[in-house]
């Protein structure tokens, strides 16, 4: 009797050290707060001098940089190179390149940061870099740019593209990543065999939407699966309301707006609905991946495709070399019966960039910074515009009879366009973001949702998100 | 049940089955064969992509491949780093599989064969992990690594896996325990045999269809398990298999035909596997399915 109590008391004990042992992992005690490193403060606060280059060249550092790199990917090459490059110019420093796709990437770093334990630098799209900045997670690039130590990002960059992550307090949020812009990219074969021209005004793409019909094919094709609309989007709602209003509406005061025709959404989506109607998109486009989309357009089963500037080298990809050579860009058409619209905008801008944390010790914010400098550089960016795979954001020349013409279409897109309205992904809240590429406008498209039912689908998500912020 | 029962059940449907009649024996057969090429396609289809170009597959998604290109393979294996990765892979599943197991045969034998008054309490303790899923737990989980410092580790991860297997292996471990007639184990305690003698030699051994279902639905589970992984492992080469497939899909550009190579050597430790366990993984399933 006495074995088995014993036996039943030392099962308890077991039970509660196990707890106990839980709970003490799984809670942030003070005292591990205080054996992290302080956040690095600003240097325009406390007046210190700008920061030199690591500061203890003996001292070994880890930097852990997230990029959508993935192994398999071309730009992975050229990265590993640059890393081992880098690596070799500072022996003191290790870089840990965590390589992920973007999604993943976006998950994994909203867990990171939520549990502070964040990477050093990181890939970050525009949206996710200001809830960051909101929550003082990540250093401000006002006072890098500033730095003389850092004078490279001035001359590769112009003002324009270095201040493109201002936070609505004036602090930059991310360095330069990439060009973005858009492209209603057509498949010139189709156009020349048919004698159509690409379309200037909404009326146009509409007109060559029923004429594609009548030849078999569709005029759009996306990767609805893949919700691939958040480009679209944003060209629609510049074209229907302009730039001011559509800014006030993702990111200013009118954020619970988006079912008021002042701020131009509604009419956006009717736009959508028009070109639904035309039977612009074959029909599962809903159920279409960006891959198949892809595949679809080099097969000339569709006349034009409509995102960012990455497309052409998915085009390659689907089509090879003699299809890519047919592909050019235009702009996404102005909308004639929209007078506060935009008609010259673009989607794009430089929507993504290379946050740094601001937890970390301030050598290993110093060495992080180094490294952006790095992946910031034409060395890095430069091949991947002369392989056709994507544009450099900055004002570094490259050899134009390398890549295919459409790139280079883009890339003069690019640095004539007069204004940019950011891609919606990066530009309205997440929330809200998903609410029209995963709910509305696929909503539209297969018919499910009514124009005033997908409306207000945007409308909650975007006043659910409102209260957030209270 | 007892395993001869189950094989007697079997042989019994065996034998009902040659006395249906010619007719109802072809839609039977050509139903099974719809069947088959419904599981087969899939799998042909990813071989065939895996042995195309980027463009073959464009202008020919559902046709063989017009000159195999193993290369795809090769590409695969190096720029995916695939073997490393399943060995990665193979170490935390492998760890899952010691920890579950131990862990599960032991408080399923504790819970089924003894009576004590919290025996029930501690049971719903157990099982209620099951209605916790692996999402609502990732930042807390994440927060235990880091401070326990066991990020970038593979036999931690095979531990937060197995955590996670546990309830489920219990809930079905339990019930399967209890089902062994208890004269058996009164008879072993009669022969001189203490709680673990038992344990090891009568109830163990009865059990083993039931622990080769939970070592399957273990090795289902973190075989293909992204999320923790992704979240735990941040070296390049301590990664596992689905992440390292994952890196096939870029931001902007996939390579698929690349991604199919890999997801077919991805598929090969499974089929050994398979092959090697065949019977016991198939009887471990039906155990599974008609114990009474």
């Amino acid at each position: 009797m006495a074995k088995k109590q014993l036996l039943k008391l030392l099962a308890v004990m077991l039970v509660l050290v196990l707890c106990v042992a839980s709970f003490a992992a799984c809670s942030q005690s003070s005292d591990d707060q205080e054996g992290k490193p302080e956040p690095a403060e600003d240097p325009k606060d406390d007046g210190k001098e700008p920061a030199e280059k690591p500061q203890d060249p003996g001292k070994k550092l880890t930097i852990r940089y997230m990029s959508p790199a993935t192994a398999g990917t071309p730009q992975a090459e050229i990265l590993e190179e640059l890393i081992k490059e880098f690596e070799d110019e500072n022996p003191n420093i290790t870089l840990v390149h965590d390589a992920l796709p973007s999604a993943e990437l976006r998950t994994k770093i909203t867990v990171e940061m939520a549990a502070d334990n964040p990477p050093h630098a990181s890939w970050c799209i525009l949206s996710y870099a200001r809830e960051f900045m909101r929550d003082d997670k990540i250093i401000d690039w006002k006072t890098v740019y500033d730095d003389p130590n850092h004078k490279e990002f001035k001359e590769w960059f112009d003002d324009k593209t270095l201040e493109f992550s201002a936070y609505k307090d004036g602090r930059l949020m991310m360095a330069p990543y990439e060009a973005s812009i858009d492209g209603l990219f057509y498949n010139t074969e189709i156009f020349e065999k048919y004698g159509w021209e690409p379309p200037k005004t909404f009326d146009d793409l509409i007109d060559i939407a029923k004429k594609c019909r009548e030849q078999g094919i569709y005029a759009i094709v996306t990767g609805g699966k893949d919700m691939r609309f958040a480009w679209m989007a944003s060209a629609l709602l510049v074209r229907a309301i302009g730039i001011e209003k559509a800014t006030e509406l993702a990111m200013g005061d009118a954020i619970t707006k988006w079912n008021d025709p002042e701020y131009g959404f509604p009419q956006a989506m009717e736009k959508f609905k028009e070109l639904v109607d035309a039977e612009a998109f074959p029909p599962g486009t809903v159920g279409l991946s960006a891959t198949e989309a892809d595949q679809m357009f080099a097969r000339g089963e569709a006349a034009m495709y409509y995102e960012g500037q990455w497309k052409p080298g998915n085009f390659l990809t689907a089509g090879g070399d003699d299809f890519i050579k047919k592909v050019r860009r235009v702009n996404f058409p102005a909308m004639t019966d929209m007078p506060e619209g935009d008609p010259d905008a673009c989607v794009g801008g430089t929507i993504v960039g290379t946050i740094v944390t601001s937890n970390k010790p301030e050598e290993e914010i110093q060495a992080a910074i180094e490294w952006v400098k790095v992946i910031s550089s034409p060395a890095y960016y430069i091949p991947s515009t002369e392989t056709g795979q994507n544009l450099y954001a900055g004002k570094a020349e490259y050899d134009r009879t390398k890549p295919p013409e459409v790139i280079n279409q883009l890339y003069d897109a690019f640095q004539s366009a007069p204004r940019f309205i950011p891609s919606m992904d990066a530009f309205a809240p997440p929330a809200v973001d998903l609410a029209i590429k995963k709910t509305a406008m696929p909503g539209i498209l297969s018919g499910e949702l009514t124009l005033e039912a997908a409306i207000a689908e945007v409308q909650k998500a975007a006043e659910e998100y409102a209260k957030t912020l209270e | 049940m007892s395993s001869i029962a189950i094989n007697k059940k079997i042989n019994d449907n065996r034998v009902s089955l040659l006395k249906v009649g010619k007719k109802a024996r072809i839609v039977i057969y050509a139903f099974m064969a719809i069947c088959s090429i419904l599981v087969l396609l899939p799998l042909l289809w990813l071989i065939f992509t895996s042995l195309k170009t980027q463009a073959e597959l464009t202008q020919n998604i559902w046709g063989l491949p017009k000159s195999p290109q193993l290369s795809n393979y090769a590409l695969a294996w190096k720029k995916g780093r695939m073997g490393l990765y399943i060995t990665n892979s193979l170490i935390s599943t492998i760890v899952t599989i010691i920890i579950t197991v131990i862990t599960s045969t032991t408080i399923s034998f504790i819970l089924s064969r003894f009576t004590f008054k919290l025996n029930r309490t501690i049971y719903y303790l157990v099982v209620i992990g099951m209605m916790i899923p692996i999402h609502a737990a990732v930042i807390p989980l994440y927060i235990m690594a880091l401070n326990l410092k066991l990020q970038n580790n593979l036999v931690a991860l095979g531990f937060i896996y197995a955590a996670f297997r546990i309830p489920a292996s219990v809930f079905f471990l339990e019930s399967y325990m209890k089902s062994i007639p208890k004269e058996l184990e009164e008879s072993a305690i009669i022969d001189g045999c203490g709680i673990w003698k038992t344990f090891v030699n009568i109830i163990l051994p009865l059990s083993k269809d039931g622990i080769i279902t939970i070592v399957i639905l273990a090795v289902l589970a973190c075989w293909n398990e992204l999320l923790v992984a992704m979240l735990m492992l941040n070296q390049p080469f301590i990664k596992t298999l689905p992440i390292g497939l994952m890196g096939f899909i870029g931001e902007y550009n996939s390579e698929y035909t690349q991604l199919c190579a890999g997801l077919v050597i991805a598929c090969l430790p499974g089929l050994i596997f398979y092959a090697l366990l065949k019977e016991k993984i198939v009887k471990g399933m039906t155990v599974g399915a008609i114990k009474g």
